[in-house]
């Protein structure tokens, strides 16, 4: 066996009393698809899993008053083909669809890409371009509510106890004044199921011409997902023009510091993509906010 | 090697007819039966513990905490084995079990047969090891050297075989060379993957003599290495090879591991046990393809004629022997086809190979070709550009045609396709090129040849096959060969040439896996060997079934034999169309109600001229008795940005002597093609310090149907005079010539060239910018 038992709460209070009533030898799973290889390789009797998954209000999602909620058992697949999200977050459509292969789409939820603290998790790294906030509950009842990037601890620890915590949704504030856009991309040795050599989200707020905000994140070049907020800093109050498109690109790549990996690439490489990905993603993000201010709110 | 028949024919009802594969069907509905599938009453789960370290002393091996866990049945060490502890193919050189040294860092220290597969686990980590490790030995460079440990201390010193051929005087016809180029190539340790991971089952029988069901395709040397390791005689192992999910060579020394260790703890036990290796230990335990470090030296005229070749390839063989040996090893294939399809008169080749402290390499697609194509291939091309000649037309001026000599001195007399391979390939390029639309704006586009050629047959001698036919009592035929159908559609091929043979639909011959007890020996499943030899001796068996028939209708019909005629899986009367005897009415009468359940009615051998075979200080011999040729092409377009490649697509001709099955042929050109551009693009098993860093399929890469580009087939047919229906072997070939036809193409594309496989984005980088130093990235 590779865990003690297996409950499936269908409410979040029947999760919530399950958790506490288990005394810290409870544990979240969602979809799985990282939590099971990991115990796989370290079954854990001692623990009872609590499957989140089957939580109807956990896989909601919803657009109210220029807020997009995602529930955080919403599966990547469900994530990808929502319209809604493609309208309105359309970088977390791409992200999406880039993770692993069918069958980890259909399984694998945000919540989990969240809580797992993989460095280049596809769709976490496109939430913290949204700067999502994650909400949540704990088992004291305490309600929790944090921007992503602060989830993360470090390599592949999060933040959010699986034997006490669980968040419920993730929270967009979407742009109000003036046009946005968004982009993911993605750089990885085949066209599927395989680990990112880099991915980067991007959301750009245009007002005419120029740059209002503006978020530039790259994975995996640092522990956590990384904020290229120089590179951001050049944009934000800018006219756009392709040079400074440039400038900031080579920026975001001089204060990433990717490592030489066996698996992604040597550091050079991608310390060079970063650049490539990020002047893509902008342009991209950029061409698609210049589009995006005739979508009416749903 | 008597000439086969029907040459002349053009038409046949059966041969060069698409037929579905016999085993599809089954496949696909699950109902096929592997190793793994088998469940016996009472069986016990095998586990083997595999040593920590590459190199290391084993001092103690302390087994009493898992032997006290409930469910253990016993915990076997080396000392335990009751015959010799050695396993191998020829060169036998690897230890069921270590007893005193761990050599590599798939050795194995201790089995155990436990009651079920979570205790035998579980019991695992109870297992305590001493060892005092010891420093591996890595690079077959260092190994060389004299003062380098020996890595089997019986030996004189690590070079396992050395290659040689000497053709012409190399060093005098440099000298006269307008141009020579020198360049190293590398290639990596490549893992074949197949989808059915090693397993076996094994149980006594009451008679003390032992079943054993596994997936090989070298049935009767698991036979001969089970009854070794027992210490019992040939006859009291009974080999069953069950359905092989993929074997790409490598089900040869990974079979004689799993099936000798699972028989091992059935021996010890009394009891059946199943062992199954999970994809961890599969790649760890599974032979690689050989890398490869190949110096090459090649001259021309300015007219681009070659004129020179000087080659000397490195092959890290690992730990053990397995096909790295000079037997028709790895490294005399390597050798053999090290200067290309060419005629070139000055030809010194040295390969090879050396142990090291690494995983074992072995036979995989291709046995020494695609490391040598790919370094040949790409020094073609750079002559090419460097005479400023067409790749096309350089390779035309040389290509090997009836009457070249080769490197070994071999007069090809007979089935030498590689130029129509060459003007189909040039011709489609023609037409293909100009509808693709131009690429993006930040993407080149380019496109590169390739040609190989390769063996059809181990080599060499004396080579054999043979074939039983017998007849069923519902008046079918049931076809056996001792050859496995690995997934390259051998029952299919066989059962077609059998019934174009004997006028018999498809359906009618049956074709089993191979058993020990029922086949006899027709050597190994590979070197693309099965259509040519196990066709031959079906034919033969064909033969001989027709006139054992015939002689059964004589005495049925009360007809003396030479007034009746064979007719389309009838015997029918020359002048009275009333007497006729089919096969269906045969098997009645024979059998009646007698519960015999056949009766053989044909035996048939074929086998190669003693005279194949060459010098050993030379290499010049007639090697093979046919080759096949082949010629690729690769249009890719590279990103100028990030340096990904894309392959849009491969345009592959091979000469096949004469397709079988049309669709078989296409698969084989498919799969080898899609194998090939893993090779060349992503794959490598990553050894470092004696250790895999990728031993899981979530960092060793093979392409996904997402990259898959394009394949478009060419059959060539230069009929083989010495195969059924003139057909060659077609399992390997195409593996060989998709690395150099993509470097070619990424060359062609933006001017770099790598020479070190796989050709990765970052590679590309590389060769185009100074790469940061390590210090200075953190994460």
């Amino acid at each position: 066996m590779l865990y003690g038992a297996y409950y499936t709460p269908t409410s979040l209070e029947e999760a919530l009393d399950y958790l506490s009533s288990l005394g810290g030898r409870g544990w979240v799973i969602a979809g799985g698809t990282d939590l099971i290889p990991q115990l796989k390789d370290t079954p854990r009797v001692d623990k009872v899993l609590i499957d989140i998954s089957r939580i109807p209000s956990l896989k909601e999602i919803s657009l109210v008053d220029n807020v997009l909620t995602i529930g955080s058992a919403v599966t990547h697949a469900s994530l990808g083909s929502s319209k809604t999200v493609w309208q309105r977050a359309t970088a977390l459509v791409e992200a999406a669809q880039s993770v692993g292969s069918t069958q980890i789409r259909n399984q694998g939820t945000v919540g989990g890409n969240v809580v797992s603290a993989l460095p280049a998790g596809d769709v976490a790294v496109g939430l913290v371009a949204f700067a999502a906030l994650a909400e949540g509950y704990s088992i004291d009842g305490r309600s929790l509510e944090e921007e992503i990037l602060n989830l993360y601890k470090g390599l592949g620890l999060s933040k959010i106890d699986p034997a006490k915590e669980i968040i419920t949704q993730f929270k967009i504030r979407l742009p109000t004044k003036g046009s946005y856009g968004s982009s993911f991309m993605r750089l990885s040795k085949r066209k599927a199921l395989s680990l990112p050599i880099l991915n980067c989200g991007v959301v750009v707020v245009l007002e005419e011409e120029r740059i209002i905000d503006c978020r530039i994140v790259v994975a995996p070049v640092a522990p956590v997902p990384f904020r290229a907020r120089s590179a951001e800093g050049l944009l934000i109050g800018k006219e756009i023009n392709e040079g400074l498109i440039e400038q900031a690109s080579r920026e975001a790549s001089v204060k990433a510091d990717p490592r030489d990996s066996i698996f992604r690439g040597s550091a050079g490489y991608r310390k060079e993509m970063v650049r490539v990905l990020v002047q893509r993603g902008l342009t991209k993000a950029i061409k698609r906010a210049k589009v995006s201010s005739v979508i009416p709110v749903v | 090697m008597e000439n086969n028949l029907n040459l002349g024919l053009s038409e046949y009802r059966i041969i060069g007819k698409s037929v579905p594969k016999k085993d599809a069907r089954d496949k696909v509905l699950g109902k096929a039966v592997y190793a793994a599938d088998i469940k016996l009453p009472g069986m016990l789960y095998g586990k083997v513990l595999r040593s920590k370290y590459p190199h290391a002393l084993i001092k103690n091996v302390n087994m009493s905490k898992a032997g006290k866990l409930s469910g253990v049945v016993k915990i076997v060490t080396a000392r335990d084995i009751p015959g010799v502890n050695l396993i191998g193919r020829k060169i036998l050189d690897q230890p069921v079990i270590s007893s005193d040294k761990v050599k590599y860092i798939g050795d194995v220290v201790a089995l155990i047969a436990a009651e079920s597969e979570e205790v035998a686990r579980e019991a695992l980590k109870l297992i305590e090891v001493e060892y005092v490790e010891l420093s591996p030995l890595t690079d077959p460079e260092e190994a060389l050297k004299p003062e380098a440990h020996l890595i089997h201390e019986d030996r004189d010193n690590n070079i396992l075989a050395h290659i040689k051929i000497r053709k012409g005087d190399i060093k005098e016809a440099l000298k006269k060379c307008d141009i020579v180029i020198r360049n190293q190539f590398r290639t990596p340790f490549a893992e074949h993957l197949f989808l059915e991971t090693e397993s076996a089952v094994a149980a006594m029988r009451d008679d003390g003599s032992i079943d054993v069901w596994g997936a090989t395709d070298h049935p009767f040397k698991v036979r001969e290495n089970v009854a070794r390791v027992l210490g019992v005689s040939l006859n009291r192992v009974h080999y069953h090879d069950t359905t092989i999910g993929g074997s790409f060579g490598g089900k040869k020394d990974t079979a004689f591991d799993i099936c000798s260790r699972t028989a091992l703890l059935a021996f010890l036990t009394g009891k059946p046990v199943k062992m199954v290796y999970s994809r961890e230990e599969s790649i760890l335990a599974s032979s690689k393809r050989h890398p490869a470090v190949i110096d090459h030296t090649l001259g021309a005229t300015n007219d681009g004629n070659l004129v020179a070749c000087e080659i000397k390839i490195t092959l890290d063989t690992g730990v053990y022997a397995s096909k790295g040996d000079d037997d028709w090893g790895v490294p005399h294939v390597a050798a053999i086809f090290a200067s290309g399809p060419y005629e070139i008169p000055h030809v010194k080749i040295d390969s090879i190979s050396v142990y090291t402290n690494n995983p074992i390499s072995g036979p995989m697609r291709g046995f020494g070709s695609p490391q040598v194509v790919f370094a040949q291939e790409s020094q073609m091309d750079e002559l090419a550009r460097r005479l400023n000649i067409d790749p096309i037309r350089l390779r035309l001026t040389n290509a090997l045609r009836l009457g070249s000599q080769t490197a070994t001195g071999q007069v090809l007399k007979h089935s030498v396709g590689l130029t129509p391979t060459i003007n189909k390939v040039a011709e489609r390029l023609k037409a293909v090129v100009p509808t693709y639309p131009p690429p993006a704006a930040n993407k080149k586009r380019g496109i590169g040849l390739a040609c190989g050629w390769h063996l059809v047959g181990n080599g060499g001698g004396n080579e054999y096959a043979q074939a039983l036919l017998y007849l069923k009592r519902d008046g079918t035929l049931e076809l056996r060969t001792g050859l496995c159908d690995v997934g390259q559609g051998a029952k299919t091929v066989l059962a077609q040439i059998g019934a174009e043979e004997l006028g018999l639909p498809v359906e009618d011959i049956e074709v089993p896996d191979p058993d020990t007890d029922l086949d006899f020996e027709s050597m190994n499943t590979g070197a693309s060997r099965v259509t040519t030899f196990g066709g031959n001796a079906t034919i033969r068996a064909a033969r001989a079934a027709k006139r054992r028939l015939m002689e059964l209708a004589s005495g049925l019909l009360c007809e003396p034999e030479d007034m009746l005629e064979w007719k389309e899986g009838k015997i029918c009367h020359k002048s009275d169309p009333h007497k006729e005897v089919s096969l269906k009415e045969i098997a009645k009468k024979v059998f009646g109600f007698f519960e015999r359940s056949k009766l053989l009615i044909g035996h048939g051998f074929w086998q190669t001229l003693p005279t194949l075979g060459m010098d050993p200080e030379t290499g010049q011999g007639e090697t093979m008795h046919a080759y096949t040729y082949g010629t690729q092409a690769a249009i890719v377009d590279v990103d100028l940005d990030t340096y990904e490649i894309e392959v849009l697509k491969i345009i592959d001709a091979h000469d096949v002597g004469k397709a079988i099955n049309p669709v078989g042929v296409e698969g084989q050109l498919q799969g080898g093609v899609l194998m090939g551009l893993g090779w060349s693009t992503m794959e490598e098993v990553i050894v470092n310090k004696g250790y895999v860093l990728n031993q899981s399929l979530t960092n060793y890469l093979v392409p996904t149907a997402a990259d898959c580009p394009e394949i478009e087939c060419i059959i060539v047919e230069e009929p083989n005079e010495m195969g059924p229906f003139g057909a060659k072997g077609i399992g390997e070939a195409p593996v060989n010539p998709t690395a150099p036809a993509i470097a070619n193409a990424v060359y062609d594309a933006i001017g770099v060239r790598i020479r070190d496989l796989p050709i990765t984005p970052d590679k590309i980088w590389v060769a185009l910018h100074k790469p940061i130093s390590d210090s200075e990235g953190r994460f």
